[in-house]
């Protein structure tokens, strides 16, 4: 009649033994009813004392029997609260859940009461409530990746106590991999067998239905199938949230003043109007500089900065913001890190080239690079193997001569072909005076580089790996070009500036004595060995894993974080350091004998984390504009945001166990007490 | 006295202290025998009481001849007279005396025994009764600390059995002593018929009365709870009480009641009433209850 209005809570045995209680307490009370004799001296004043207690006999009877009234209410309402009566109440379907709750760092707004993050957490502690008895769970929270914070159990208290564990992250959000976890999860005991190349599932899949309590501030999420998956939204948070953020910062040397850096910042206004706040820059907690940036509502503004002779450390752009409604701190703040101004280290592999030696002994090259020289045959030592292998060169030129193995360096192969693959995919072709057709006026490399008037003798056509970009064309084909590899970059020159002949060692090229040589190597050097001095190129995002090189490699080094905990990092693959604990979004420090020798910002630098409004749509429904919450997209479904969804009963037990408790206190103090009505 | 130093009712350490008191009664007895009383009478003693006038017939030896030798004038020199007195302790033994711990009859016996060893020591002569003694049967007197053994005697083979009402018991002690002297009745006064009838019949005798209601702690300040039924243990009377503070309430005000209308009864009537708690030590009831009513001194 009222299936919502009472919720089973015994079994059939429980309430048979519940049922049985108030018999008992009449059979008790009619037991007891049997008047113990007492012997007294007199029962004189006795009667005196009841007969004008004995004018209302009725009442007497009803007094007499008040305590087991008492008993009697105190078992009903004690009934009463294991029916646990309750109303409006949204029914969940299904009794296998999963609960992805969103941990990430736009979780952290505080545009509702506590943070999304703990509105999302009673709104899960609401659901787990309104589980029946047998209802399974699992409880996954998602962020950068996601972790299972509870498997599936029945266990309701133990869910709760583990919903209570949830922290928050300051990762950006990924649901995919959550999504795909929980389908993997919600079957653990399904059983597929392979027959004849066919896979058969041998348990039919149960299905679950998914929660997913988000602010929706991720990308769609494609190429997923929900499957027996049944998906319901709870959006969090609110489409008026207010946040400024920090979502880029960088310095790199200045263009024309070499002993100038510059940091870059973005600053994003993810408001509903237009603002202008302070933004303050600090190196190791001393402010440097701060400016007033106009802000258009709902976009993001760059700042500059020059920075004078900075010293090494961490860089911080902060934001002043005054008396603006910010719902999101965790990113006001964006962090670099500016290392020792080091020069390049630049190793030059040639027989014996003075043109180049000539070049290299330039002030401005040495203000840029230190340039080391040696032969051939040093390619061949276990120093130079050790040398280039962990990555103390920057940049690595090959003169008329090849390694072996290419090193963890920029290169530039000068007259010769790199020994990998890419590039001795094919036969060589050799042309004799070639006709430069063009180049590459635009790469950084060929900058102000004039090649009209040079004369080449003779030079290979180069074969172009993927990804390989000309710098210079002949008729034949490229005859310089420069093709990426890992994180490094080889420019490959067809051509040397001496060529063997029958006579002996002649000049294959009038490059060198053209103005536009210099240039090249300069460009070269700048682009290739220079690129240590800019920081926040690559951003590091928390949560991720962060992997960098240290001079020297040791072979193990302590990391400390922003918030001052300590790990040792081994050295790894490649002499390269890996370190997964980048939690909390600041500088990392790499040290060695507490010395600082690397240093690692982590930023969260998300524009979708920042943008923590929750986005809306309009549509037309029977003629009439709806605006709602936008939808999810998981694969090709879209997934209503259910905002109003509330699964919490008005539960009335707790109130008629309270009423129990108090008819309790009153029949222990009239009992004690003696007192009637 | 080897046999009241011994006995429960006389305790040695209260003897010791029971000797320094007496007996008194505000009214004039004429004693029997020659006692260590003064009386208010003037008598023989060597006492000085007052002077008067010689008027023949007067016992000359009582002429003060300093005064004649002076005065010329025959001066009687009047000394107060010692005469015995009669102390009666009359015992309420019925069964509902045999409640309380110690029992209400333990307690009164112990009363009569300091009252009449008090009484003993001052050689008067005293008689210890109860209410259910036969009419015919006179008890014998005792005078003298010699006698307290005898009395001791006497009041061990006093029990809870005696079905008489208050009013018989009361009438037949009259009926036995015609005398004059001091009655203390000791009583729980829980008499169905009433009191008054029988305190009435003490009033006709000329006898200074004290009435010593004997309750106990259990019927002052009852604890009991539950459902119950209460059987009288005299006439089985039954009621049937469920006991609440209410009733409590009531039991005490009827108690209170009836204990103000016996003392109103005999205070209007020259009797001395004093409502005693069977846990009042003996010799604080004797030396201080009964001091202030002025039965000792």
């Amino acid at each position: 009649m009222f299936p919502d209005l009472f919720r089973n809570t015994l079994t059939p045995l429980q309430w048979t033994l519940v049922a049985l209680v108030p018999p008992a307490i009449l059979a008790l009370y009619f037991l007891k009813l049997k008047r113990q004799p007492l012997e007294v001296p007199s029962t004189y004043l006795w009667h005196k004392s009841i007969e004008d207690l004995h004018v209302n006999s009725l009442w007497q009877r009803l007094r007499k029997s008040l305590l087991l009234f008492l008993q009697l209410l105190i078992v009903f309402l004690a009934i009463g609260a294991l029916l646990r009566p309750g109303w409006k109440s949204t029914a969940l379907e299904g009794n296998r859940f999963i609960l992805l709750i969103d941990n990430s760092a736009s979780m952290s707004s505080i545009d509702v009461e506590g943070s999304r993050l703990a509105r999302a957490k009673r709104l899960a502690n609401d659901i787990i409530k309104k589980f029946e008895r047998d209802t399974e769970a699992m409880l996954v929270t998602f962020a950068g990746r996601p972790r299972v914070v509870q498997e599936f159990t029945d266990n309701h208290s133990l869910l709760k106590q583990r919903l209570d564990t949830i922290q928050p992250t300051a990762e950006s959000t990924e649901l995919l991999e959550a999504l795909q976890l929980a389908d993997g999860l919600a079957n653990p005991a399904r059983i597929a067998i392979e027959e004849d190349g066919k896979e058969y599932e041998m348990t039919e899949p149960l299905p679950a239905t998914v929660y997913i309590l988000s602010d929706g501030r991720f990308r769609k999420v494609e190429n997923f199938s929900l499957g027996n998956l049944q998906p319901r939204f709870l959006p969090i948070g609110t489409p008026a949230a207010e946040n400024f953020a920090v979502t880029a910062l960088s310095t790199r040397r200045h263009e024309t003043r070499i002993e100038e850096r510059q940091a870059f910042g973005r600053i994003l206004n993810a408001t509903g109007k237009e603002a202008v706040v302070t933004a303050e820059l600090f190196l190791n907690g001393e402010f440097l500089d701060a400016k007033a940036i106009k802000l258009p509502a709902g976009e993001s503004s760059p700042v500059l900065f020059p920075l004078e002779n900075p010293q090494p450390g961490s860089l911080e752009l902060r934001l002043a913001l005054a008396g603006q409604r910010d719902d999101l701190n965790l990113d006001n703040i964006g962090y670099a890190a500016i290392e020792p101004a080091t020069t390049g280290r630049v190793l030059v592999v040639s027989p014996g080239n003075p043109w180049l030696e000539y070049v290299f002994s330039t002030e401005r090259i040495r203000q840029l690079a230190t340039v080391e020289f040696s032969r051939p045959d040093v390619l061949g030592l276990e120093d130079y193997r050790k040398a280039v292998e962990s990555g103390l060169y920057d940049l690595v030129i090959f003169d008329r001569c090849r390694p072996a193995a290419m090193p963890r360096a920029n290169t530039v192969f000068f007259g010769t072909l790199p020994p990998s693959d890419a590039w001795q995919q094919m036969a060589i072709q050799r042309i004799e005076a070639p006709l430069i057709l063009d180049w590459h006026r635009s790469h950084p490399v060929m900058a102000n580089v004039e090649l009209e008037a040079i004369r080449i003798w003779e030079t290979a056509i180069l074969p172009m790996p993927p990804g390989a970009l000309s710098l210079i064309d002949a008729q034949d084909g490229p005859i310089a070009a420069i093709a990426p590899r890992e994180q490094y970059q080889d420019i490959v020159l067809g051509f040397a500036t001496t060529i063997d002949g029958a006579e002996g060692e002649g000049s294959n090229t009038t490059w060198p004595i053209q103005n536009s040589f210099p240039v090249f190597w300069m460009n070269t050097i700048e682009y290739l060995a220079g690129k240590s001095e800019e920081t926040g190129v690559v951003v590091h995002r928390p949560g991720e894993a962060v992997e960098f090189a240290v001079p020297q490699a040791p072979e193990k080094l302590n990391v400390v974080a922003p918030d001052g905990k300590q790990w040792t990092v081994h050295r790894g693959k490649h002499n390269l350091y890996s370190f997964l604990e980048t939690g909390t979004p600041g500088i990392y420090e790499a040290r060695l004998a507490n010395k600082v020798v690397r240093r690692i910002a982590v930023n969260l630098f998300d524009r979708q984390e920042s943008e923590i409004r929750l986005t809306q749509r309009t549509t037309t429904q029977d003629g009439k504009e709806i605006t709602e919450i936008t939808p999810l997209e998981i694969g090709f479904v879209e997934v209503k945001g259910m905002p109003d969804w509330r699964p919490t009963r008005r539960e009335l037990w707790p109130w008629l166990l309270c009423a129990a408790l108090a008819v309790l206190g009153i029949e222990w103090y009239i009992y004690n007490r003696r007192i009637y009505l | 006295m080897p046999t009241s130093t011994e006995s429960s009712l006389l305790p040695p350490d209260l003897v010791t202290r029971l000797e320094r008191l007496e007996l008194v009664t505000r009214k004039i007895f004429r004693g029997r025998l020659k006692g260590e009383r003064r009386s208010r009478r003037k008598g023989q003693s060597i006492e000085f009481a007052d002077f008067r006038n010689y008027v023949p017939g007067d016992d000359i030896r009582m002429i003060d001849w300093n005064l004649y030798a002076r005065l010329e004038k025959l001066i009687l020199k009047l000394f107060l007279e010692e005469e015995d007195l009669h102390f009666y302790s009359l015992i309420d033994a019925s069964p509902s005396m045999d409640f309380g711990e110690p029992a209400k009859l333990q307690y009164a016996k112990q009363l009569a025994a300091a009252l009449g060893f008090i009484g003993l020591i001052r050689a008067d002569r005293v008689k210890i009764e109860t209410l259910g003694q036969n009419p015919q049967h006179r008890s014998s007197a005792l005078r003298g600390r010699r006698s307290v053994w005898r009395m001791i005697e006497q009041l061990e083979t006093i029990h809870a059995n005696e079905m008489v009402t208050l009013a018989d018991g009361i009438k037949n002690f009259c009926l036995r002593n015609r005398g004059q002297g001091i009655v203390v009745l000791l009583s729980d006064l829980l008499e169905k018929t009433g009191y008054e009838s029988a305190l009435r019949y003490l009033l006709s005798q000329r006898m200074d009365v004290y009435v010593i209601h004997v309750l106990s702690q259990e019927e002052l300040e009852p604890e009991i709870t539950g459902d119950l039924k209460l059987v009288d243990c005299e006439d089985a009377d039954i009621a049937e009480i469920s006991t609440s503070a209410p009733l409590l309430a009531r039991y005490k005000k009827t108690l209170a009641a009836f204990v103000s209308g016996a003392q109103e009864f005999c205070t209007k009537r020259g009797m001395n009433y004093i409502l005693v708690n069977n846990q009042v030590p003996v010799y604080e009831f004797v030396s201080s209850y009964l001091r202030r009513k002025g039965l000792v001194r």
